[in-house]
C-alpha cells in the first residue's frame, strides 16, 4: 500500500543530495517523483506513494538520507501543527507501548534544556495524549517533529518557517555503512583514499546493482571499488602504480614506515567479507583502451583521477629519439590534466554498456571555473554535476555522465571526448600551488608583524605575475626585494600591488580581481617556475602543512 | 588473475599488435576459491564474455582442464543451473596466481605475480 512519507536527509552533502537520489531511481526503479519540496535546502521532504518495501530500499542505500517517517501533518505554524496532530491521533488511534517524542530543527540548535524545546515537547505530548510511558532509549514509538529555520549559513528565523510532524519509520544504513569502511580502521590506504561517505556516494550516483560489473581505470586503494562492492557490484580496478597493487613501498599511515606484505586491494575485501566482489585489479596504463577485449563491458565505470597534486598523473610515453640511452629509463611522463579526462571518456565510451554511467572527480579552480569546462563526449550525456568547495579557490566537482550513445555511431573523428574549454591550460599543480604559496605567505605575515612587508611584497608577484606576463621574471627579483617597501619594486605595475594586499586579508575577493587575467594566458608558466628557484623549501611547506590541514587529505 | 578477467583482456595495446586476443596463459600456480553464487550476474557476462575464448582458456590450466563445456553457447545452456553453476566456478573461483599471459602475436609476456597481471609495456612498445 503506498503512502506519504517524511524523509530526514544529513546535511554533511546537501549538494550531492539530488544526485544521489537520481542514481538510486536508476537502479532501483522507485519512483520519487511525486514529492513535495519545501525549498531546495530544506533537508526535510514530503514523497508520495511509496512502498514500505520502497522505504525499505531507500535506507538500504542511501547515504544521504538519515530517517524516514509516517507522514502526519504540516503547518506554517506551530499552534496550527499541534492541533492537527491531535486530530490525527483521534482518527488513527495510536497505540504502542512506550514512546519518545523528538525536535529536529534545521539551520538552529536546541541543546537539551533550551526552553524552547522543552515546551514543544509538553506541548506535543498533550496533543498526541499517548497513554503509554515514555522512554528516551528504544522507544517503541518515535514522534518527531521537524522545524526549517530558512536556509543553512543564513540567520536563522525566529520562528520556523515550516512545520512537519511524523513518527519514525526506519532509520537509514548510513551511519552504519560509513563507520564500516572508516579509513582509520582499513588494512591497506594510501594518500588519496577516498572518504566513506564520498565513496558510497558516488556508488549510489552510479547506480550500480547486485550484479553491475564496475571498472576503476585508477584503482589505487580501491575505495571506490569497495563502495560499489558494498551494493553489490562485482568490480575490477586497474591502476599504473605497481608498487603500490602489491602493497609495496612507503605506508601512508602516521608512524609506519613501510606497508604490510599482506596490504592490497583485495585484503580491504576481505576485511569488509566482501572478497566475492573482487574479481581482479591489473597494473595498466587508463589510456590504452585496446586493453579491453570488448564493448560494453562495464555496467559503471567510477573513478578519481590522479590530478597530480599528492599522486603524480602519470602516463607511458615514447621517449624522444636521443634519449634512449643504457641508462635512460622513464616509463611514465607527465599525463596532461585535460588528457586525462578527454582519455577516460574515451575509455568509457567504448567500454562502458549503453546507459552506464561514468562518475569522477574533476578539479577546479572556483574563479575560472565554467561549465564549459566539464570534458563532454558525443556519447555522453551529462546526468549531474556537484560542487564540493575544498578552499577558497579550489573545489573538486562530482561529474555524473551517462552513455547514451554507442560510439560505432559516430564517425571515428568524433570518439574522442573534447574539453569544450580548457581549464588546465597551464598545469593544475603549478596553480595549485601558486595559490598554497600565498596563502601560506599570508599565514606567515600574520604570523610575525615585523616581517609583514616582505610577505605582502612576494604575494604579489605570483597574483600579480599572471598580467604583466612577459615581464613575469621581474616579479622575480621583486619577491627577493620587497624588504624595503612593497609598494614600489613592482616595477611597472602598480596594479598587483593593490591587488596584493587583500589576499592578506583573506577576503575571497582577490581572487576574482587576481585570477582573471590568469584564465587565458599560458605565460603564467614563467611566473610559477619562480616561486621553484626562489621559495623552493616553502612550496614543500605548503604541500604538507596546507593541503592536510584544509584539504584534509581529498585533493588527489 | 581470474578466467573472466583473461576474456576482457588484449594485448592491442602494443603498437604492432593487430587483435592480441586471445591471449595464451602459462600458469605455474592456480589458485582456488570460493565465490556466492549468483546467477544473474553469469548470465549477464555470458551476453557479454566470448564464449569460445573460456572454452579454450579451460584447456591451459590443469586445474580446469577436465571441466566439459559445451562447445556452444545454447539458451539452454543459458538457463541450465548446473551448467551455470560450473561456469560461475571456471570464471570466478579459479585465479592465476604465478604465471604470464602471452601475445599471441609477438609473444610478448605479461607476468602476473602474486595473481595481478602487468600488463604494462616498455617504452619502445608503445
Amino acid at each position: 500500500m503506498a503512502s506519504t512519507f517524511v524523509m530526514h536527509f544529513s546535511n554533511d552533502f546537501p549538494g550531492f543530495l539530488d544526485a544521489e537520489l537520481k542514481g538510486i531511481v536508476d537502479a532501483t526503479g522507485i519512483d520519487l517523483s511525486s514529492s513535495e519540496i519545501y525549498s531546495p535546502d530544506c533537508p526535510f521532504r514530503k514523497y508520495h506513494n511509496l512502498t514500505l518495501d520502497d522505504v525499505t530500499t531507500l535506507c538500504s542505500r542511501s547515504i544521504s538520507l538519515r530517517a524516514v517517517y509516517e507522514y502526519w501533518c504540516e503547518s506554517e505554524s506551530l499552534e496550527d501543527l499541534l492541533h492537527q496532530v491531535s486530530v490525527h491521533v483521534q482518527q488513527e488511534k495510536e497505540s504502542c507501548t512506550s514512546y519518545k517524542i523528538c525536535i529536529e530543527p534545521f539551520n538552529r540548535s536546541y541543546t537539551n534544556r533550551t526552553k524552547e524545546r522543552l515546551l514543544r515537547i509538553d506541548a506535543l505530548a498533550e496533543a498526541l495524549n499517548i497513554d503509554a510511558p515514555v522512554k528516551l532509549s528504544q522507544p517503541d514509538a518515535v514522534y518527531s517533529m521537524f522545524e526549517y529555520f530558512g536556509p543553512h549559513g543564513t540567520q536563522s528565523t525566529a520562528e520556523p518557517l515550516k512545520f512537519y510532524f511524523g513518527k519514525l519509520v526506519s532509520e537509514s544504513g548510513r551511519e552504519r555503512s560509513i563507520r564500516k569502511f572508516n579509513i582509520k580502521t582499513r588494512k591497506f590506504i594510501g594518500n588519496t583514499s577516498m572518504d566513506p561517505t564520498l565513496s558510497l556516494l558516488m556508488a549510489n550516483m552510479a547506480g550500480v546493482t547486485r550484479s553491475s560489473l564496475v571498472l576503476d581505470p585508477f584503482v589505487g586503494t580501491g575505495s571506490l571499488l569497495l563502495a560499489c562492492a558494498h551494493y553489490g557490484a562485482y568490480t575490477v580496478g586497474t591502476d599504473i602504480n605497481k608498487v603500490l597493487l602489491h602493497g609495496r613501498g612507503r605506508s601512508s599511515r602516521a608512524k609506519k614506515t613501510w606497508r604490510g606484505r599482506d596490504e592490497n586491494v583485495r585484503a580491504n575485501f576481505i576485511q569488509y567479507n566482501m572478497e566475492d566482489k573482487y574479481l581482479d585489479v591489473l597494473v595498466a596504463d587508463a589510456s590504452k583502451h585496446n586493453l579491453w577485449a570488448m564493448e560494453g563491458l562495464f555496467d559503471a565505470v567510477v573513478t578519481d583521477p590522479p590530478y597530480g597534486i599528492r599522486e603524480q598523473t602519470l602516463k607511458l610515453e615514447a621517449p624522444a629519439p636521443d634519449s634512449r640511452k643504457p641508462y635512460f629509463m622513464p616509463p611514465t611522463s607527465q599525463y596532461n590534466l585535460s588528457d586525462v579526462f578527454t582519455d577516460l571518456l574515451a575509455l568509457c565510451s567504448r567500454c562502458l554498456t549503453l546507459g552506464g554511467k561514468l562518475v569522477f572527480w574533476l578539479p577546479i579552480f572556483r574563479p575560472d571555473y565554467h561549465e564549459e569546462n566539464i570534458p563532454s563526449h558525443p556519447c555522453f550525456k551529462l546526468v549531474s554535476n556537484c560542487e564540493q568547495i575544498l578552499s577558497t579557490f579550489i573545489a573538486r566537482r562530482l561529474i555524473t555522465l551517462q552513455k547514451v550513445r554507442e560510439p560505432s555511431s559516430l564517425k571515428e573523428d568524433d570518439w574522442v571526448g573534447i574539453t569544450n574549454k580548457d581549464h588546465y591550460s597551464e598545469s593544475f599543480r603549478d596553480r595549485y600551488f601558486q595559490i598554497s604559496d600565498q596563502l601560506n605567505r599570508v599565514d606567515l605575515c600574520e604570523d610575525s608583524t615585523g616581517s609583514t612587508k616582505p610577505a605582502t611584497g612576494s604575494t604579489k608577484p605570483a597574483t600579480g605575475s599572471t598580467k604583466p606576463a612577459t615581464g613575469s621574471t621581474k616579479p622575480a627579483t621583486g619577491s627577493t626585494k620587497p624588504a624595503t617597501g612593497s609598494t614600489k619594486p613592482a616595477a611597472g605595475s602598480t596594479k598587483p600591488a593593490t591587488g596584493s594586499t587583500k589576499p592578506a586579508t583573506g577576503s575571497t575577493k582577490p581572487a576574482t580581481g587576481s585570477t582573471k587575467p590568469a584564465t587565458g594566458s599560458t605565460k603564467p608558466a614563467t611566473g610559477s617556475t619562480k616561486p621553484a628557484t626562489g621559495v623552493g623549501s616553502n612550496l614543500g611547506n605548503s604541500v604538507s602543512s596546507y593541503s592536510e590541514t584544509t584539504l584534509n587529505s581529498s585533493v588527489t | 588473475m581470474k578466467i573472466l578477467t583473461h576474456n576482457m583482456l588484449t594485448s592491442n595495446i602494443i603498437k604492432s599488435v593487430k587483435d592480441g586476443y586471445p591471449l595464451k596463459i602459462a600458469a605455474t600456480e592456480v589458485q582456488e576459491v570460493d565465490v556466492d553464487f549468483n546467477p544473474e550476474f553469469i548470465q549477464r557476462l555470458l551476453a557479454k564474455l566470448n564464449w569460445s575464448v573460456i572454452c579454450e582458456a579451460i584447456t591451459q590450466l590443469d586445474a580446469t582442464k577436465d571441466i566439459e563445456l559445451p562447445e556452444n553457447l545454447t539458451d539452454e545452456v543459458k538457463e541450465d543451473e548446473d551448467m551455470l553453476r560450473k561456469i560461475h566456478h571456471v570464471l570466478l573461483e579459479v585465479e592465476v596466481i604465478e604465471g604470464k599471459l602471452i601475445c599471441p602475436e609477438t609473444g610478448r609476456e605479461f607476468p602476473i605475480n602474486k595473481g595481478i597481471p602487468n600488463m604494462l609495456l616498455n617504452d619502445e612498445e608503445v
